[in-house]
Order: structure tokens, then sequence, then C-alpha cells
């Protein structure tokens, strides 16, 4: 039988369904797996992550550079660590198979990394994030996930430990009974089967 | 340098920093004065409010100068200090900052984003000084906001030094009164902030103290925090030294292998490692990013490494 994918970049947009004006219409054009135009905020992002990937792989930073600082930063976080690290597993959930699926920022002794660049960052803003809880599931031998998020002067480290998160299993179970009741579930599966 | 195995690492003598926030009267001054030989930094008068039997030794300051020379002479004579509120420390933080760096102050009167650059950078640096030397306890002041249809309780404290207080934080809980009981929520919901750690997570019941009962609350949790830790590292111990002899010896496959069939074996070689924490994961994610250098993929269907397109190209 046919496993369904299943991403935390997926269960994130649904999250934001009900958060923003534009998220039903945004996890619709996930959902259905359009391309999606890089936002100004994204490449931030992965503009912030490539320097510190730089960084701990050994390269010297522009000193003058204003994110310079906080690169290293958290590039000394990760160093030695494994960047990009994919992972999948399996779960079953309500009778349904699922593959999740995720790519892993750094992995590095117990410890996964998630790095992330936010002008607006606030304590407990990722409590809510499917991600912590998906990659939990994905790398179970990891003690601890921790967002080291950066908004351009300062690192702030947000961590959660697999006994205060909720299991990945809770999050998928919203998501397909929403997708049941809004008869989106022939949707997800046309575009969402793993090979 | 001297390097500690993890087997003979001691944490008896770790010093905590915690955060405790709440509603104005729930009792947090009360609650942090049962933490060991304790000292108040009373910038909030909290000290009236508790009963004279839970009083400590309590020192009134009004700037960041007198605080840090009361500090000072704290170190010897106390394990713990307690600085009532954190949000005003914030306060003074600015004061003094306003005082010392011409560039706190915008030319129209108001606190620059400078002058919180100084706040927080100092807020850090004094954390790690106190806790050189002591368990540090910040009491803040809780305000209670409406998010959507959630009510949050959020810390009381100026601008973005908010976020950067629960930094250098242990620990971090609510301090509040459910069914006539209270509480510590240390793990965060949507209705506050906190911060779990070392075991220490989420409802833990604050008894009431009756008469004449010491009041040592926090005491005991520190001391479950360091047994927890000593355990946690106990059981750790062994665990990273496997993942440490597993990448180890990862490193040297992976710097070994160089052709389809040497990739084969590597992977074969490392998963048969003794691994620990999260070395075999490590270990494939470093052979697969090696094998990808040199210039080849995994071909499901020949169930081969084959060179990718750009490097069977020929070259011109």
């Amino acid at each position: 039988m046919s496993k369904l994918l299943l991403t935390q970049s997926l269960l994130s947009d649904f999250a934001w369904v009900f958060r923003k004006d534009d998220g039903y219409a945004d996890f619709l054009r996930t959902l259905r797996r359009e391309p999606r135009a890089t936002s100004k905020a994204m490449f931030a992002g992965i503009d912030f992550e490539n320097r510190v990937t730089a960084y701990a792989s050994g390269e010297k930073l522009d000193e003058t550079h204003k994110l310079t600082k906080v690169a290293q930063e958290v590039g000394n976080e990760c160093y030695m660590g494994q960047f990009q690290v994919r992972l999948s597993r399996e779960i079953v959930v309500d009778g349904v198979t699922f593959l999740c699926y995720g790519v892993l920022d750094c992995l590095k002794a117990g410890e996964i990394f998630d790095i992330k660049f936010s002008k607006t960052y606030e304590v407990g803003k990722y409590l809510d994030s499917p991600q912590h809880p998906m990659y939990l599931y994905l790398c179970p031998e990891a003690r601890a996930f921790t967002y080291l998020v950066s908004d351009g002067d300062w690192v702030y480290r947000e961590r959660y430990t697999p006994d205060i998160t909720e299991h990945i299993s809770a999050y998928i179970r919203d998501f397909m009974r929403w997708l049941e009741q809004r008869g989106l579930i022939d949707t997800y599966a046309q575009h969402w089967t793993a090979r | 340098m001297a390097i500690i195995k993890p087997e003979n690492m001691d944490f008896r003598d770790k010093n905590i920093i915690a955060i405790i926030s709440g509603l104005p009267g729930v009792g947090k001054t009360t609650l942090a004065l049962s933490a060991p030989d304790v000292v108040l930094i009373d910038a909030d008068e909290g000290i009236v409010r508790v009963k004279p039997e839970h009083r400590k030794d309590a020192a009134i300051c009004k700037t960041y100068e007198e605080l840090l020379a009361d500090v000072r002479s704290f170190e010897g004579h106390y394990k713990t200090v307690v600085i009532d509120t954190g949000g005003a420390l914030i306060e003074m933080l600015k004061d003094w900052a306003i005082r010392t760096e011409p560039t706190a102050s915008r030319k129209n009167g108001g606190f620059s984003q400078q002058g919180y650059g100084f706040v927080k950078t100092e807020f850090l640096r004094l954390s790690a000084e106190l806790r050189k030397k002591f368990n540090v306890v910040f009491l803040f002041h809780s305000t209670m906001t409406k998010l959507d249809e959630t009510t949050f309780y959020d810390i009381v404290c100026e601008g973005s030094a908010k976020t950067m207080v629960w930094q250098p934080a242990d620990l971090g809980a609510y301090l509040h009164i459910s069914n006539g009981e209270r509480y510590l929520g240390f793990t965060p919901t949507a209705n506050y902030n906190a911060k779990a750690a070392y075991g220490i997570k989420g409802l833990i019941k604050v008894p009431e103290l009756s008469p004449g009962e010491p009041n040592e609350f926090l005491t005991r949790l520190f001391e479950r925090v360091r047994a927890n830790l000593q355990a946690e590292s106990e059981t750790l111990g062994p665990q990273k030294e496997a993942y440490e002899a597993a990448m180890a010896r990862a490193r040297e496959i992976v710097g070994n292998a160089e052709t389809p069939e040497q990739f084969l074996a590597a992977g074969k070689e490392i998963r048969g490692l003794a691994h620990g924490l999260t070395s075999e994961k490590e270990a494939i994610a470093l052979l697969t990013s090696h094998i990808a250098g040199l210039g080849y993929k995994w071909d499901g269907e020949a169930k081969a490494y084959v060179k990718t397109a750009s490097d069977t190209k020929p070259s011109k």
C-alpha cells in the first residue's frame, strides 16, 4: 500500500491557515505542490544559514559584514556537526501510513540544531511549531532540538527535549481530520504519495 | 586546560540561574527566599510583603553601581542572590546606560536602540559573573494580555530586553494559583513562557508554609537539579565515549572510500560500528556528502553508485 509523504513545512503551512489571512491560499499551493516565489525573509534565512555553514566548515567570513559576528556564534555551536542531514521514517496514524521526511540543518552529538533568521523573534515563538516534534520523531536518538535564532544582532536559543514535546502523531491527526472536513484528502494523496 | 572525563564530572557545586514570574502578590519573593543561603536585592520593596519569619538579608539598591558593589560584598557570605525584580534591574541598567554611554539616549530624549544593546550586553555579563559565585533567581512580575482567544501572562520587562533575559536562565517557571493551590509551571504553554531542564518540567506544586515550617522549597529543587545532572552525566558519559569513538572511526572510513565499491563497503562498515547518540546518522550523512563531493550519486534502479551527469560529460 502506498504511503503519504509528510514534511514539517506542510504541517507548518497548515498551522498558518488559522493564523494569517492568506494562510489558506498558501496552504493550498503547498498541498498542490505549486512552486512558490522565494520571499525576502526566505532569502535572508538562506543567506544567514549559508554564512553559518561556511564558517562551521572552516571558511573565513568577511569580518566587516554585519552578520559575521552572529553567524560565527551559531557556527561555533554547530562546529563538527553534520549539516543538511536527510532523514525519513514511517509512522502509522489511525491506520494510515505516512513517510515523514525532513532535512536537519545540523546534527551534532545527540542534538538537532535548526538555524533561523528572524527580525521579530520573541521567546516561545516556536512552541507550536511542528518542526521539533517532527525532527525529534525522525531522529529518536536525539536528546534535544534547539532553534538557534538570530535577529541580526543577537543569537537566541529555544530548546525542546522529547519529554516536553508533543508527539508528531497529534499534529498528523489534526491535519488529517481537517483535510477530511474540507474534502482535501484526495488532493493530498494525489500530490504527496511517496514513491 | 585540564580535561575532565564524564565519569569524573561533579555537579554538586553547579550554580543555577532561574526565572520565576507571576502576578503581583502570588508569593514570588517568599518562594525565592527558600533558596540556599540567600540574599535579596530588593529593587521592588518586595521584602515588606514577606512574613517576618521568612525574611532574609536584603540589600536595597538605587543604582546599578550600588548593585555591583553589593554583589561584590556578598562573595563568601551567600550562595544565592535573588534579584527582585528583573524588570527593575533592566530599568537600573537603562539609567546606567544613559549616564555612561552617550549613544544610549536619542537626540529627542528617548532610549535608543544602541542603549538596549548596552543593556543586553551588560545583563548577560552580569548573569555570567553572578553564576560563577552564586545561584541566581530573577523575579519578574507578570502582566495579563489577550492574544486572539488565549490569555497570556508575559513578564514585565522593558523593550527588547524581554527576550534576552531568558537566555542565561537554566530554568524558568510561572508561579500561579489553580484551584486554590500554588504551582510553578516549568514547561512553556500557550499561556506563559517557561524553561524546563534537567528533568524539572511541567507543574510542580508549591505547598503553603505552615507557621514554623522552614522555607526551603528552592533549596530542595536546586538539590534535585544537581542530582538529575549527576545522573544524566553518568548515563550520558558512556554514550558520549561511544559517539566520539564511532565518529573518529567513521571519518577514517569515509576518508578512504573513493570508488563505488568502497562506498558500499564504507556504508556497511559504518552501520556495523558500536554507535552512541546520533553517530550512525551523522556518519552516514558524512559518507553521503563525501560521495556527492566525489561526483557520484545512488541509482535506485541500477542499485549502484554512478557518476552524476555533469561529471560524465566529456570535457572540452
